[in-house]
């Protein structure tokens, strides 16, 4: 009986950091999905998992081309992954059959999936609020043999507009009314 | 043997200053992590520095906070809610919830119906002049909702619930896309109940007038039937002329 209330003790004790770890600083998950196909889960299987940096997103650390996960837009409860294509004040080019040139606007920014063919992404629900990104995914943990960086990937040319003059990431405390 | 029993006398008090400031470190960590995660998943204290929800949260009323009922969806009509600033990521706003997802809504300052989209949410502040809100922006993202604001703890005199004005509990339910209540909704509301208050007088004389009804078509096939009769003995009466007009007026 000793060992049984030590080893419940031990798990009450450990639940606590745990949560605050994964919900601070890293948590694992799955990868779900074929949306990212090259870079993730590339046999079609859910078998990647991959390590998500939630302090650099809570300090908005992310750059274009990084692998970002974000709450859906239409599913709250339904965490996507996705890469980061254009900023707050770029102007991209829609994938959607319009084609057309859209301004990411102010505290915005536009994520897509590698897998332009099957993708949920901001071609469909328009760019996403920064508020959204929970975390920068940052390493590939699980397929020993694809072990290692996420590393950023390079836009097409042509595609996005980026203008560096827009007073991104600057420390606002207070509120807005 | 002499090394063996040398540790024996040796490891006790290092064992147990060890297991001592182990134990010490294990049940602070774990302490401090506990508190975040109440914190941060069932409730916490804010400060709101807003004037948007003027009268009913006004600037630095201090408020009680439970992300518990975001993150279980429980959040309904009418709440008031603490939020990320869709236009600016490390602002907080504090507004109260009109619409949930696949409700119209109309917007006030453009006149339009707007259509609240799968996963959004409509918000609004109280100060309708002080407040940027759903009606600049468009609807929202229901991730970006913080917490719910529950208590208002800080004026002593005016601590208690956030009271849910009465206009919006009883919001019809406007679902789909094309729904023609929306348009004049506070006229509907403010008059609901009244009319609701005289229903049950209606109703109760209802079963009297029903009850009635039988008896009245009880009499009428009587009246039916004693016609024919009549009319068999006309053709008698019409026969002997002078017996005919003697008895009517007898």
């Amino acid at each position: 009986m000793r060992w049984m209330r030590q080893l419940v003790r031990g798990t009450l004790l450990f639940i606590p950091p745990y949560m605050a770890f994964n919900d601070i600083f890293f948590s694992i998950r799955t990868v779900d999905g074929v949306s990212m196909q090259p870079t993730l889960n590339p046999e079609g299987k859910n078998t990647d998992f991959v390590l998500l940096d939630r302090w650099a997103a809570a300090n908005f650390q992310f750059e274009r081309g990084d692998v970002v996960s974000l709450i859906s837009p239409k599913d709250p409860s339904q965490w996507l992954i996705k890469r980061v294509i254009a900023l707050e004040g770029d102007q991209v080019k829609s994938d959607s059959c319009f084609e057309e040139d859209v301004n990411v606007p102010r505290g915005h920014c536009w994520v897509e999936g590698d897998n332009r063919e099957c993708s949920l992404d901001s071609n469909n629900f328009g760019p996403v609020s920064y508020g959204l990104i929970t975390a920068k995914a940052s390493y590939i943990l699980w397929p020993p043999s694809r072990w290692g960086k996420l590393d950023k990937l390079a836009i097409a040319q042509g595609r996005v507009t980026t203008r560096e003059n827009v007073d991104r990431g600057k420390v606002f405390f207070g509120w807005d009314s | 043997m002499l090394v063996i029993s040398g540790e024996a006398s040796y490891t006790p008090s290092m064992a147990s200053a060890f297991s001592v400031l182990h134990k010490s470190i294990v049940y602070t960590v774990s302490g401090i992590s506990s508190g975040y995660c109440v914190l941060k998943f069932v409730c916490a204290l804010g400060k709101c520095e807003d004037v948007s929800m003027w009268p009913t949260i006004q600037h630095g009323d201090l408020v009680l906070l439970s992300p518990f009922y975001v993150n279980h969806r429980l959040l309904q009509k009418g709440d008031v809610v603490f939020c990320r600033s869709p236009k600016n990521p490390r602002a907080v706003i504090c507004k109260r919830l009109i619409a949930l997802e696949g409700e119209t809504v109309v917007n006030d300052e453009t006149g339009f119906q707007e259509f609240v989209d799968k996963g959004q949410v409509w918000l609004e502040g109280d100060n309708k002049l002080a407040s940027i809100d759903s009606r600049t922006y468009g609807s929202i993202p229901y991730g970006l909702i913080i917490s719910k604001v529950t208590l208002r703890i800080w004026p002593l005199e005016r601590f208690g619930p956030l009271s849910c004005p009465v206009s919006m509990k009883s919001l019809p339910a406007t679902t789909g896309p094309l729904s023609e209540y929306t348009g004049s909704l506070p006229a509907n509301t403010g008059s609901h109940p009244a009319n609701t208050g005289s229903l049950p007088v209606n109703t109760g004389s209802l079963p009297v007038n029903t009850g009635s009804l039988p008896v009245n078509t009880g009499t009428l096939p009587a009246n039916i039937g004693s016609l024919p009769a009549n009319m068999g003995s006309l053709p008698v009466n019409t026969g002997s002329p002078s017996a005919n007009n003697g008895q009517p007026s007898s």
